[in-house]
């Protein structure tokens, strides 16, 4: 009767058996099958089907599947149908099977995580996943979405987004809703907001409005990094209290932005020792702002006011050279380095250097540096060039993203963000006349995972469990938020992505999900789209539908030491207790300071200083002193 | 400015000297012939030369007859805390002349504050007094400020120096800031000097010297751990990177490990100008002597940046110097007996810094390099004489053996060896680092102005005999290639319409209104997009046009890529 069962689950798959007709004598409970109460908790997967396409073949996905004879196919594209569930399931539970179920079950999708593929099913409730694996015992009046095949990733991280960032007044125009909003459209179930305070106020207060903002808006789970803008004592005990207290694990500086938010290299040092104590990861905006303020000012003065002086003035050199500085303070520390917004090839090349000298060190690309480049800052069209003014910028040369994301396969750089934070043109335009004061920020939340799709896994430079680890597993492994999130697993939460590599999309302004009149990917086509997307245990976007609710968004706290991050880290403080020499005191002659007077020395070491020197030298020299306890000549070198 | 042959009465012995049957080498060849010598300058090249009668005939059979080498790094008066380096002007120019050096390129080092002319106008009564051998100034930019751009001007147009060292470390006391090393840079390049940094990360190394101090460790071991080598590859690649930001030449001064020296590498493959100076402490020796239990032996090797307690480095560095990744040689000269490094017996931080080397350069860099094949003896030459003539403006009066140029000459004997020590050598100091080191290949003659100076392992020195080397601005070997990027760097902006979209008004008051100003925000941008504003200018609306038809006509799977479109 099992193997009946399982024979005709192959032959006819149910999604393509008309309700009632395809035979699925499944019975939930006093069945045949459910003789063990509560056998799901402990269920294991079915590791046959762990091989892909071993034992059990897929269904058939390809695009335009012959429907197999005697069924009937489903209106429109089969894949990703979602009905409630029917037929005997719901005889046994009275529930009706209304959309607002919690309940959902994932039939016949492969599961990607980071680390393997394989065929099974995936049982949610309560916003967890349940179970996962063939042939589930689940309650009637389950919502069953046919996967058909088609990937089921975890939700995409998106490690970096600048929702509602106040800029001088104004605030980018993607708030905290139509952000996530964005954000879910795209596949991306959770992001990771900058919580950016004013330079001399609290950054729990700065916290606190950004937790009040996004509380009441945001429609995924979020999480913050927090900016540091000043360093003080008082901001040092601010940090402690926040990564006990108040669930931040990260915190970024700038090595930009002379005399707002810059750090110099000494507070640097301490920034990051204080945040390696505290088991928190360190981030860096990169670039050099000391050399950038002069460019600035050479630009200007040579009359170039347009978007094309942010680029000259902040050339790539300057993004490397202070991805190296920091590198260098991080390994110096012992302090976990993450890059943010990793634009050029030269910056991405040093840390997969450091990284190769063995130094825990993370880069983050983001849409933009992987999806177009900066030749746009040249565009006739000033409202076009400045929607792509972003710091650090896009890189001018257009091999660019194609490098960016080899090494994002290679493993070189780990994580991808969006750096979403979107300004519409007329808040550009305040820097019409000096490209200094155009508001920074791009977008990209929504098309994060698309790009990266089509740049990496179309073109065959990653697979889809390396796609899976840079947009979502390796950003929680980081985060500490694994594996609650990035990935398919029971007990995880259930923020899944029914993903179809095969979908084409066109990105243009007139479509997306963002405000803001520019997407700088306009025009794009890009292969591989979320088909659905379940957050929370709840479907956000069918047939190219969005559901979003505001305000569902939780805050997902980080707690401190990330065993990703921190495991060498920890290893390394041990092995890095240096000792001093043992030695007898040194009991020779010294030379006395307080004879010469001070502040001669341009004036009074004239001609004769030397002289007056150089007899008790040359007694020292040949008094032949020793060193007590030690002998002379057992030292020299032989 | 001395002029040559001003004391051309005070020459004891003949002018007139012929070298006879030695090998000829320069950095692009070797070949054998005579060379005759009349005063102070090389007259004659060849064989069979018609000499006046009285001349003196010096038998070069066997030998290599080179152009003296040039040091290009010494601080020989170099002020620290009150004291002067045990080894001023005269007994280091006897030392760098006994090991064959004929020229040494002194640093003027003014202290935080006063005038760089001052301090050169000093240096000059120093030397002019004392030194036995030509030499040059460079002169070190303790703080910058605007005043001290005359001075440079002054110093670069009058003074006949071309080269100015900028510190990256010593934080609060002679330590730039990276827009101050721009703007000097910006000045140097401006006036067609050169700009040299002494390169490490005076912050870190702060907070590191902080830590250990803290941790207990006061002795020479916590010189070298405050001053890791990423510190000053760090600082290597930040000089490099505004350098070319600048368009200016780049000289990295005491390039002691590994990763300092692979980053001028790699910078030169890309392109930078940018040159890279060894020492003969880095050289020849390395910097597990920093955990000696001997603590004079420990702080006698405590030089900025520090040796490389890596044993492999030396290697490394003299393979780079071969290949011409590293193109000159220095010693760094600066000596404190132990009693003046005794000054931080109990702080290390005190410790005067500075290591031998002007001596021992020649034969050190003969034994790392040419002895085990890495180079040869003309790129011997080259990086002990004539790359630093070239880079710093005083080729082909020096670095070369060619009629017409200074008759600095050294008669090199590869089959002696000498052996390092402190007994032996001509300095001060009761250290020597290289102690006990083997040389294979010595100076035996050793030519300065035309004089004998080395023979037979007897130094006839005078005291004062040196002339100051005024050094010309744009050497070519540095400045053909700036030039021409000069003139390809200027930038354009592009020539656009004015834009006379809406602009987004800036709120009077600016603070604490985010949540509210982001929902208004919100509802203008919406309408900005709909109404399809246009920008003045006639390319600007093609641009657009184009664009929107692609948005709409494109057909899934067509060409649609806006990265093909500008």
């Amino acid at each position: 009767m099992a193997a009946d069962g399982w024979r005709d689950d192959e032959e006819l798959p149910v999604y393509l058996a008309r309700p009632g007709t395809a035979a699925v004598p499944r019975q939930k409970r006093g069945g045949l099958f459910c003789n063990v109460e509560g056998a799901f908790e402990s269920k294991t997967l079915d590791f046959g089907a762990l091989h892909v396409g071993q034992r059990r073949a897929p269904p058939p996905v390809r695009p335009g599947p012959d429907p197999p004879p005697g069924t009937v196919p489903g209106p429109g594209p089969a894949a990703g149908d979602v009905r409630a569930s029917s037929g005997q399931e719901q005889l046994q539970d009275a529930a009706p099977a209304d959309d607002t179920s919690d309940r959902l079950l994932i039939k016949g999708g492969r599961i990607v995580n980071d680390d393997q593929s394989f065929y099974a099913d995936i049982y949610m409730e309560d916003g967890l996943i349940k179970q996962i694996g063939d042939n589930l015992i689940v309650p009637g009046g389950v919502k069953t979405i046919e996967a058909n095949g088609k990937m089921v990733i975890p939700g995409g991280i998106d490690v970096h987004t600048r929702l509602q960032m106040p800029y001088k007044g104004m605030t980018s125009v993607d708030d905290f809703f139509q952000g996530t909003k964005a954000a879910l459209a795209g596949g991306t179930t959770m992001i990771m907001d900058h919580v950016v305070p004013e330079p001399e106020s609290s950054l729990a207060e700065a916290l606190e409005r950004w937790r009040e903002w996004a509380d009441g808006k945001a429609c995924c789970d979020y999480a913050l990094h927090v900016d540091i803008p000043r360093w003080s004592d008082h901001v040092k005990q601010e940090l402690h209290a926040m990564v006990q207290e108040k669930g931040v694990n990260s915190f970024m500086v700038y090595m930009a932005y002379k005399d707002l938010y810059q750090m110099s290299n000494t507070e640097l040092y301490e920034i990051f020792s204080c945040l390696a104590e505290l088991g928190a990861i360190a981030q860096v905006h990169a670039e050099n702002g000391d050399i950038i303020a002069q460019e600035q000012a050479r630009m200007l003065e040579m009359g170039i006011t347009g978007p094309e002086g942010h680029v000259l003035s902040r050339p790539e050199e300057l993004e490397a050279e202070a991805v190296f500085r920091a590198i260098t303070i991080a390994s110096q520390t012992n302090c976990p380095l993450y890059v943010t917004k990793v634009m050029s090839k030269s910056a991405a090349d040093l840390i997969s250097q450091a990284r190769k000298k063995g130094i825990v060190v993370f880069g983050e690309p983001i849409t933009a540096s992987l999806g177009t480049d900066g030749t746009h800052y040249w565009s006739k069209n000033w409202a076009k060039a400045a929607a792509f003014v972003v710091s650090p910028p896009l890189s001018p040369d257009p091999t660019t993203p194609d490098y960016l994301n080899s090494l994002l396969a290679s493993g070189d750089l780990q994580v991808s963000g969006s750096a979403h934070c979107t300004f519409s043109t007329a808040q550009k335009a305040i820097g019409k006349d000096n490209f200094t004061a155009i508001p920074e920020g791009t977008n990209g939340i929504e098309e994060r995972m698309s790009v990266i799709w089509d740049k990496a896994v179309a073109t065959g430079k990653m697979d889809e469990n390396q796609f899976v680890a840079v947009t979502s597993t390796n950003a929680a492994k980081i985060f500490n938020l694994y594996p609650r999130k990035g990935r398919i697993a029971v007990g995880s939460d259930s923020d899944l992505v029914i993903w179809d590599p095969d979908a084409v999309k066109i990105i243009t302004a007139k479509t997306h999900q963002s405000v803001a009149e520019y997407n700088i990917f306009e025009g794009m086509e890009l292969r591989g789209a979320p088909l659905v997307v379940i957050c929370q245990g709840k479907i956000m976007l069918e047939d190219g539908n969005l559901h979003v609710t505001q305000g569902t968004g939780r805050f997902l706290p980080s707690s401190p030491f990330p065993d990703y991050v921190y495991k060498r880290i920890k290893a390394r403080r041990k092995m890095a207790e240096v000792h001093a020499v043992p030695r007898g005191l040194y009991d020779g002659p010294v030379f006395d300071l307080t004879t010469t007077p001070k502040g001669s020395t341009p004036a009074g070491s004239t001609r004769e200083s030397p002289t007056r020197q150089t007899p008790p030298v040359r007694n020292l020299h040949q008094s032949g002193f020793s060193l007590s306890g030690h002998g002379w000549s057992c030292t020299l070198q032989k | 400015m001395s002029q040559p042959g001003r004391r051309s009465g005070t020459r004891g012995k003949s002018d007139h000297i012929l070298i006879k049957g030695g090998k000829i080498v320069n950095d692009d060849q070797s070949f054998y012939a005579d060379v005759y010598v009349e005063d102070g300058l090389i007259k004659q090249i060849g064989e069979h030369l018609v000499i006046p009668r009285g001349t003196r005939i010096i038998d070069a059979h066997g030998q290599l007859v080179m152009p003296g080498g040039i040091d290009v790094h010494t601080r020989l008066q170099a002020p620290v805390l009150g004291m002067s380096s045990a080894d001023g002007f005269f007994q280091g120019t006897k030392a760098a002349l006994a090991g064959g050096t004929t020229m040494i390129i002194e640093h003027v080092c003014p202290d935080a504050g006063s005038s760089l002319l001052a301090a050169y106008e000093q240096w000059r009564g120093h030397a002019d007094g004392q030194a036995c051998c030509d030499y040059g100034l460079s002169v070190d930019i303790p703080r910058w400020h605007e005043s001290l751009r005359e001075e440079m001007e002054a110093l670069v147009k009058d003074k006949g120096v071309n080269s100015f060292l900028v510190f990256m470390a010593y934080k609060d006391k002679l330590q730039c800031t990276d827009g101050q090393m721009y703007e000097i840079f910006c000045t140097i390049r401006d006036l067609g000097a050169i700009a040299q940094v002494h390169a490490e990360n005076g912050d870190i190394i702060e907070e590191e010297q902080k830590r250990l101090l803290e941790l207990g460790i006061t002795g020479p071991e916590g010189h070298v751990l405050s001053r890791p080598e990423e510190v000053e590859a760090e600082a290597v690649f930040r000089a490099i990177t505004i350098a070319k930001q600048a368009n200016c030449p780049l000289y990295i001064t005491k390039v002691m490990s590994r990763g300092a020296a692979d980053v001028v590498a790699q910078a030169k493959r890309k392109g930078t100008v940018v040159f890279g100076e060894p020492i003969t402490a880095s050289l020849g020796t390395h910097g597990s002597h920093y955990w000696s239990k001997n603590w004079a032996k420990a702080a006698a090797f405590v030089t900025s940046p520090p040796v490389s307690p890596d044993p492999s480095t030396p290697d490394h560095l003299s393979t780079l110097l071969a290949s011409g990744d590293l193109q000159v040689t220095g010693s760094a000269h600066c000596t404190f007996t132990t009693a003046q490094k005794a000054v931080g017996k109990d702080n290390f931080t005190l410790i005067p810094e500075g290591t031998n080397g002007v001596e021992e350069r020649m034969s050190i860099v003969w034994e790392k390099c040419v002895v085990p094949g890495k180079m040869d003896e003309n790129d011997f030459v080259a990086v002990t004489s004539t790359n630093a003539a070239k880079i710093f403006n005083c080729y082909p009066r020096k670095g070369r053996v060619a009629v017409g140029s200074d008759a600095d000459l050294v008669l090199w004997n590869p089959k002696a060896t000498k052996i390092i020590s402190a007994k032996t050598h001509n300095l001060n100091v009761e250290y020597n680092i290289f102690e006990g080191t083997e040389c294979h290949g010595v100076p035996a003659v050793v030519i300065s102005q035309g004089r004998v100076v080395l023979e037979d392992g007897n130094l006839c020195v005078t005291q004062g005999s040196g002339r100051f080397i005024p050094r010309k601005t744009f050497p070519d070997f540095v400045y053909k290639r700036i030039k021409a990027r000069n003139r390809l760097a200027e930038v354009h902006g592009v020539p656009r319409g004015m834009y006379d979209g809406p602009v987004h008004e800036l709120p009077a008051s600016v603070k604490a209104v985010a949540p509210g100003a982001g929902k208004a925000a919100a509802a203008p941008v919406r309408n900005l997009h709909q109404s399809g504003f246009s920008l003045s200018g006639s390319q600007a609306d093609d641009h657009i046009a184009r664009r929107t038809a692609q948005k709409i006509m494109a057909p899934p799977g067509g060409r649609s890529n806006i990265t093909s479109l500008s």
